[in-house]
């Protein structure tokens, strides 16, 4: 039976000219791209196979379905001037297709439960991430000793991708890169490893989504849901946040680079060094000008998104920057509201170091016409945390 | 101590009830017809409003980047896409449908309650203009997708309070007509219609209508507690003060997965009309059509949370829910099986009804299919959240119940107005919708399999082909619901007389087929003789 | 209950009485109008009970308004149908008798003179229309009775009376 089905998969596969399985994004190009790709975990070809057997036994239905129907659209016609029979009940015939549905039904349910089982058991897994869904970009947080523990970031559509996808851009998406489904800061793990990935969120409701990893999960605020996954080829995959999230949920994809074990473990060395080498200089003082010009950046990559690039905001949903009280008022609160968030606005504690808290504080209380003339040293900020 | 017997055309003012003049017949009418009338035009009128957000929705679609809106703008049209379609499109139309039908084919005069029924309708223009007025507030209308799931739709602007109220008005609207329904099919079948011999469709909408009655006020509770939440300082969906963000997605889809039955269950009952009397048989297996149809309302109420496979629920829970919704195939299957065995052996003749009603069945089973697929929690895993969802819901609404709509349309829009409709019309229109319906929707099963997921205004540009063709679809089909309200227009204003009976041989399938076309003001004053009720199929 | 049956008749000869009682169709027993309301309040309670269990209090009030509402329906239209005319033919007199439950409204005709007016409706389709008629004092009967019920009414009244 699994090798019928096998066959029927390839016959599909060769008459559809399907290259899910040879591309290095693995999400197939174009018109080939008709299928769930074979993935690379083990779960992802469980799952799969199972996709593959359902549709082939509701193809089977539909050519019983469709051939009755057709047979019948053809032959009993008024117009071949048949006589209309007059039954309008078979006892017998009625329960056979109860019954036979109904078995098919357990033979499909025998092998979803066994697939089920094993994506739920996370257990034994050699390390662990936790995942934080923020609008609109993902947290990467490495939880397992020697393995990667410290290393912790943020990872945001690329600056390609996402100067394209303004509206009017004019930039034709086909001559950027994996449009929309490229980072900054992707995600980096070892291969044949079983990793549990624990999700959650920020903000609102998130989806992690890697389709060649075979599964998504929600990641809620306040709860933590996971998965895991053991990627079994090195190489780059590509996924999307799959749970509507606001604005730009479209915008807010995830890439997982899979490396072998010691490039892996090169990484992490890399990561960490770098880290205690970039690790911000907060006692030094800085001018108002270097100030705003850092400030900008920060600003353009972590609040255009909502207060816009203007600083006008969204009426009803998002504050404007410009002439706002919080950032026309005292200095102390300006810097807390972007330390710790309120309601929708997000806490930036985690997100910002204090070199670049200091630096957006000052920009959005000068730039915007607010021309406050204030400033905050990163030296204050820890003041406030 | 005299017999009197005459014909008198001025005393009786007072207690006849021939339609009052003008505008103000429509807004006072207690009469089943008027307001069936209204419902059906409101249906119609709002599936216009809903499809001109679909096309918006295709537009940006039609090419990779951002072309003509703002993301934000993008989610208002797919959420208020959703909202109008469902409340405003198909639910009003089958609440039509069922206020024309329901009497004429229990053989009862009125529906019960007439002046609950005149409320029920005028709720409705007014939630929608309220709708529509969210689009032009501080922050726009509702982005959060038609099913308003917190933390994310608590962002929305100054519309959420709005949004709620016409969440609410709709609902009462639902109920009460729910209710009317129930009442009158209960306490008003003319002798000998015993329930047995309910024509399907008139059953169909009883379940429905229970249905309506139970779980609307999970809806309503869930959408005030979001309220709540926002103004009043509650917690039960935010989890900082102890709530549970996932406690709504089960409030909602326990409202929602009957809601999903509410609108597909009164297409199988014209369905099962339809098939019948094209093919000049009676309907096969009329008692287990109607066991099936409890059967699915029933099993409608224990499924919900297939919607949320990917929230983390315990193993065991995910395995219920696996098992209990493939359980949904058993008696859908009866129920197509059931029509192919109605038309085999028939005598069949392809008026546009008839076409419709063939089309109904084979899309609507591809949408059962996909269902299927979704059902194993496993395989969701990957499905949840991408167009394949897109592409199966659409099945399973457009060719199904909105298919429904057109068939039962073309089917009694005779009996209505009086008219045949222009048949060479019909079947354009038919020809059009059927073959655009699948160029928009069959391709989103391929992007949604390959990696696409929903409500996104943009995409990778390995999808763009198949969006576009998805695109050209939806416009193809969208201006050829013209034909369609042309079709209605002209059969309003004239053409060739239809006779009572309509269809050949009709008069055995329902009560409504005994009545003139169009029938009288007043459905049932003369009590439809037991023998003709005995003798329906 | 006889719910078939909306017009019936009853001749007693010992006191030379004929009573005629006339009521409206409702295919609905008071029984079973209360079985129905006692299974939706389970349904809806049990959905309203459950979800105050995982916290959601607010879904009760809302099923407990439908209820009523529900209810309240479901007694307008058996308080319709519970709709009663007796009529009662003696020698001398002619009595009909309106009401529920109990008789609310009486109204006497002398035998002799009193006039049955049946009034076709001019237009098509439309309901006639029955009526008890003397000296300008009008009583309007099986005005909730289908077309064919009132027509053998008005022919067996025509014959008792006439």
């Amino acid at each position: 039976m699994k090798k019928t089905l096998q066959l029927l998969t390839s016959f599909w596969s060769v008459i559809w000219g399907v290259a899910y399985a040879e591309t290095g994004t693995g999400t197939g190009v174009g018109w080939g791209a008709l299928n769930l790709p074979a993935g690379v975990t083990p779960d992802s070809h469980d799952i799969h196979d199972l996709h593959m057997t359902i549709l082939w036994i509701c193809v089977a239905i539909g050519v019983l379905v469709y051939g009755i129907l057709i047979y019948s659209l053809i032959h009993h016609r008024k117009s071949k001037g048949v006589e209309p029979a007059k039954f309008h009940e078979n006892t017998v015939l009625e329960v056979v297709w109860t019954i036979i549905p109904f078995v098919i039904l357990i033979a499909m349910a025998v092998p979803a439960t066994k697939v089920m089982m094993k994506v739920y058991d996370t257990s034994e897994s050699e390390m662990s991430i936790k995942v934080t869904g923020y609008q609109w970009k993902w947290r990467y947080e490495y939880l397992t000793d020697g393995l990667g523990k410290g290393i912790d970031f943020f990872s945001s559509l690329d600056a390609k991708s996402n100067e394209a996808r303004q509206l009017g851009s004019k930039i034709d998406p086909s001559t950027v890169d994996h449009y929309l489904l490229n980072v900054d800061n992707p995600l980096v793990i070892p291969a044949n490893k079983k990793i549990r990935i624990l999700l959650t969120a920020a903000d609102v409701l998130h989806a992690w989504w890697v389709p060649e990893f075979g599964w998504k999960k929600d990641a809620i605020p306040g709860f933590v849901t996971d998965g895991w996954i053991k990627v079994e080829q090195p190489g780059i995959y590509r996924g999307q946040c799959a749970e509507l999230c606001g604005r730009d949920h479209g915008f807010m994809p995830i890439v997982v680079v899979v490396k072998s074990e010691a490039e892996y473990k090169q990484w992490v060395a890399e990561q960490l060094g770098k880290k205690e080498a970039n690790k911000p200089d907060i006692s030094k003082s800085l001018t108002l000008e270097e100030l705003n010009a850092k400030g900008k950046e920060v600003y353009a990559a972590n609040c255009a998104a909502c207060h816009m690039p203007n600083g006008e905001g969204m009426a009803g949903t998002f504050p404007a920057i410009k002439g706002s009280k919080v950032a026309t008022g005292p200095i102390a609160d300006h810097v807390k509201m972007v330390l710790h968030g309120k309601a929708a606005m997000p806490a930036f504690k985690d997100q910002l170091n204090d070199v670049e808290t200091a630096a957006v504080v000052t920009y959005q209380r000068n730039g915007f016409d607010n021309n406050k003339g204030d400033s905050i040293q990163p030296a204050d900020i820890q003041a406030y945390k | 101590m005299s017999v009197a017997t005459h014909d008198d055309a001025h005393a009786h003012d007072h207690h006849d009830h021939g339609p009052a003049k003008g505008f103000m017949r429509w807004v006072t009418t207690t009469n089943h017809k008027d307001i069936g009338t209204l419902y059906l035009i409101t249906g119609l009128i709002m599936f216009f409003v809903g499809g001109a957000m679909a096309l918006v929705i295709r537009a940006e679609l039609f090419e990779p980047g951002l072309q003509y809106v703002d993301p934000h703008f993008f989610n208002q049209m797919t959420t208020l896409h959703a909202l109008i379609m469902v409340f405003g499109a198909v639910m009003p139309a089958f609440a039509g449908l069922a206020n024309w039908m329901i009497p004429m084919m229990i053989g009862a005069p009125d529906m019960a309650l007439p002046r609950m029924n005149n409320w029920s309708f005028w709720l409705l223009p007014f939630s929608f203009v309220m709708l529509a007025s969210t689009l032009f507030m501080d922050g726009g209308a509702a982005a959060a997708g038609w099913t308003l799931y917190p933390p994310l739709v608590l962002q929305t602007g100054n519309a959420l309070p709005f949004t709620v109220f016409t969440v609410h008005m709709l609902g009462m609207s639902s109920i009460m007509a729910a209710i009317n329904i129930i009442v009158t099919v209960f306490n008003m079948r003319a002798p000998g219609m015993t329930m047995m011999k309910l024509p399907l469709f008139v059953w169909t909408w009883v379940i429905t209508a229970f249905l309506l009655i139970a779980v609307m006020p999970v809806f309503a509770g869930a959408v005030t507690m979001l309220l709540t939440d926002k103004f009043f300082g509650t917690s039960f969906f935010n989890a900082a003060g102890g709530g549970d963000p996932v406690l709504y997605q089960h409030l909602f889809w326990f409202f929602g997965h009957p809601e999903v039955y509410i609108l597909i269950l009164p297409s199988f009952g014209i369905i099962s009309s339809i098939i019948p009397t094209f093919s000049r048989k009676p309907l096969f297996g009329y008692a287990s059509m109607v066991y099936a149809t409890s059967a699915i309302g029933l099993l409608s109420f224990i499924v919900w949370a297939h919607h949320q496979y990917t929230v983390g629920m315990p193993l065991a829970g995910e395995l219920y829910f696996t098992y209990a919704t493939m359980l949904i195939a058993v008696p859908t299957g009866v129920k197509v099986f059931n029509w192919l065995a109605t038309m085999w052996k028939g005598a069949m003749t392809f008026e546009t009804p008839m076409l419709f009603a063939i089309a109904f069945v084979v899309l609507f089973t591809m949408g059962g299919f996909t269902g299927l697929m979704m059902s194993i929690s496993p395989a969701d895993l990957q499905y949840h959240d991408t167009y394949f969802i897109v592409a199966h819901f659409h099945y399973v609404l457009v060719p199904g119940a909105v298919f429904a709509l057109f068939a039962a349309t073309y089917y009694w829009l005779p009996k209505w107005t009086g008219h045949m409709y222009d048949e060479r019309l019909g079947q354009l229109h038919f020809w059009l919708t059927t073959i655009s319906v699948n160029i928009c929707f069959f391709p989103q099963h391929f992007v949604g399999l390959a990696g696409m997921p929903r409500r996104i205004p943009d995409y990778a540009v390995q999808f763009a082909e198949f969006n576009a063709m998805s695109s050209v679809g939806a416009f193809v089909f969208g201006f050829s619901q013209l034909i369609f309200a042309y079709v209605i227009y002209k059969a309003i204003q004239g053409g060739e007389k239809a006779t009572s009976e309509v269809w050949e041989g009709a008069e055995a399938h329902g009560l409504e087929w005994h009545l003139s076309s169009p029938p009288p003001y007043h459905s049932w004053t003369v009590a439809p003789e037991k023998e003709i009720i005995s003798d329906l199929h | 209950m006889g719910v078939n049956i909306m017009v019936e008749s009853e001749h007693d000869a010992d006191k030379g009485e004929k009573t005629i009682i006339l009521r409206p169709n409702g295919s609905l027993s008071r029984r079973q109008a209360l079985a129905l309301l006692a299974f939706c309040g389970l349904v809806m309670g049990a959905v309203g009970f459950f979800c105050f269990l995982v916290g959601a209090w607010l879904v009760l009030p809302f099923s407990g308004l439908e209820w009523l509402l529900l209810a309240y329906c479901l007694h307008l239209s058996l308080k319709q149908s519970q709709q009663r005319e007796v009529i009662i033919i003696t020698d001398s007199l002619v009595q009909v008798e309106k009401g529920r439950y109990r008789p609310e409204q009486t109204y006497q005709f002398q035998r002799a003179w009193v006039m049955l007016d049946w009034m076709q409706s001019p237009i098509q389709g439309r309901p006639s229309r029955l009526a008890l008629k003397l000296h300008g004092k009008e009583v309007e009967i099986g005005r909730f009775l289908v077309e064919s019920e009132r027509q053998a009414l008005a022919r067996e009244l025509k014959v008792l009376l006439g």
